[in-house]
């Protein structure tokens, strides 16, 4: 279970409770944001667990993977970040490999792409509590 | 290897966008601008990772392509996403063969559908709104157009153009301290656009003390001296610097200043078609008020601009050009 000191956070990056707090309490069209940024963070915690020595250099919006970890031209490599407030397990599935009606998933959009060399899918869904992290690239 | 410089730009650009995306996640009011601010300034961060490559693949002027038309579509930029990024997506995939382009741009083409459909659902809410862009009318306001342009920019706020037309017509109303506010908006969305720093100018005598707005035009006047001034930026410091004139600080070293600002617009490359007849009608008539007499609507006519001398009610050719001149420095036939 993945937890963390809400205090030495605040020590460390200062604002971050009052910022917290304000993401619980305040109503916003763009709510959608927070289930996505949660996903940033997971796929982050995962980078620095299971990829030892790999850093994320920058985030993308426009096209996947959204974590890069190596941006060099013809050869991209990193992580694409996903996240669901619900559905679990059946709710990422869907995700990563589409429907039968939209069968684009995340592995196809990233295994067709001929830039990227290497991929990694990172997803996670808030309730029921389930994450993924896996490898669709070689 | 990432290039030390890139690995920075790449690292600024990321940075910028997880800051636009908590900003929206956080709400409030103001969130939606703030993002739109953070978003365009993580499109120009992703600019420089493109000028700082040694020789880009066409896969990778397209990818960056896609990332700043992203960066516009997420900071609500309705006019920079229409009438520039999203053409250069389109140009650089020509570059680009057809599957790996399909490929590349399989989010953005949706990002963009969804996004055209927005702006066309705002635009049937905002009839005269859409009727002025279609014309190209936009250079005055009215209470019911006003209305409308509020209603965009609360679905697109990151549209600096949207944003300094609305300080023109805040201008127009006579609501200084609104249309500072509104431009400010459009030059923080856009610091490196030279027409925003040319409206702003001319707000600088009117919203800031005398001895401010007579310090701020100084520090332009050095870009004008060095000759890095383009013509917006020459055009609104002659109008400032008349404006500070006329309220009598340091009159003499304001009109000599205003004088080389015309001098320097008139050269400036990248001229609209009437910028030479403008320029020409204020270094005249400055001329003529460094010598102690007063310039009249002759100026105009000399300058090619005698239609606007007959239709004037007032006398002085600078105040006939400045009043006849919309946001975006075009002579307005209709005034």
């Amino acid at each position: 279970m993945l937890g963390w000191n809400a205090q030495m956070l605040e020590r460390r990056c200062a604002g971050t409770l009052a910022r917290a707090r304000r993401m619980r309490s305040r109503k916003t069209a763009d709510r959608e944001h927070l289930a996505e940024l949660a996903a940033y963070g997971l796929a982050l915690v995962g980078i620095s667990i299971w990829m030892p020595g790999r850093r994320a250099i920058t985030f993308r919006v426009g096209l996947p993977p959204d974590i890069l970890l190596d941006d060099t031209d013809g050869a991209v490599r990193g992580v694409e970040a996903s996240g669901r407030t619900s559905g679990g397990f059946s709710a990422l599935r869907i995700v990563l490999e589409g429907t039968k009606e939209s069968p684009r998933g995340k592995r196809s959009q990233l295994t067709e792409r001929s830039d990227v060399v290497e991929a990694h899918v990172s997803l996670w869904c808030l309730a029921p509590p389930v994450s993924l992290l896996l490898q669709v690239k070689p | 290897m990432i290039a030390e410089p890139r690995r920075l730009a790449l690292l600024e650009a990321g940075k910028l966008k997880l800051a636009a995306k908590a900003r929206l996640a956080e709400g409030g009011e103001a969130a939606r601008y703030d993002a739109a601010v953070l978003y365009h300034a993580a499109a120009r961060a992703e600019q420089r990772t493109l000028l700082v490559m040694e020789a880009p693949s066409p896969e990778a002027r397209l990818a960056n392509a896609i990332e700043r038309c992203a960066c516009l579509i997420e900071g609500f930029d309705a006019m920079v996403v229409l009438e520039i990024a999203w053409a250069n997506v389109l140009i650089a995939s020509f570059a680009v063969p057809e599957r790996a382009a399909a490929a590349m741009r399989s989010r953005i083409d949706a990002s963009m559908s969804e996004f055209v459909h927005r702006y066309q659902g705002v635009l049937a809410k905002t009839p005269a709104f859409k009727a002025a862009i279609e014309a190209d009318d936009l250079g005055r306001g009215s209470r019911s157009l006003d209305r409308e342009i509020d209603r965009f920019l609360k679905v697109f706020p990151g549209d600096a153009r949207i944003w300094s037309i609305r300080s023109r017509h805040h201008l127009q109303a006579g609501d200084i301290a609104a249309a500072w506010k509104a431009i400010q908006r459009a030059r923080e969305l856009m610091p490196e656009e030279t027409t925003y720093v040319g409206l702003e100018l001319d707000l600088v005598p009117k919203h800031l003390p005398s001895a401010r707005a007579e310090a701020q035009l100084d520090g332009v006047y050095t870009q004008i001296e060095r000759g890095d001034a383009n013509a917006d930026v020459c055009f609104g410091f002659v109008g400032a610097a008349l404006q500070l004139a006329q309220k009598g600080r340091h009159r003499e070293k304001l009109l000599r200043q205003a004088l080389d600002a015309a001098m320097a617009g008139f050269r400036a490359a990248g001229l609209l078609p009437s910028d030479r007849k403008i320029f020409r009608v204020f270094e005249l008539s400055l001329r003529e008020m460094l010598a102690g007499r007063k310039p009249t609507v002759e100026i105009l006519y000399r300058c090619g601009l005698g239609s606007l001398a007959t239709a004037a009610k007032q006398a002085d050719p600078m105040a006939i050009v400045l009043s006849r001149t919309t946001s975006f420095r075009r002579l307005d036939a209709a005034a």
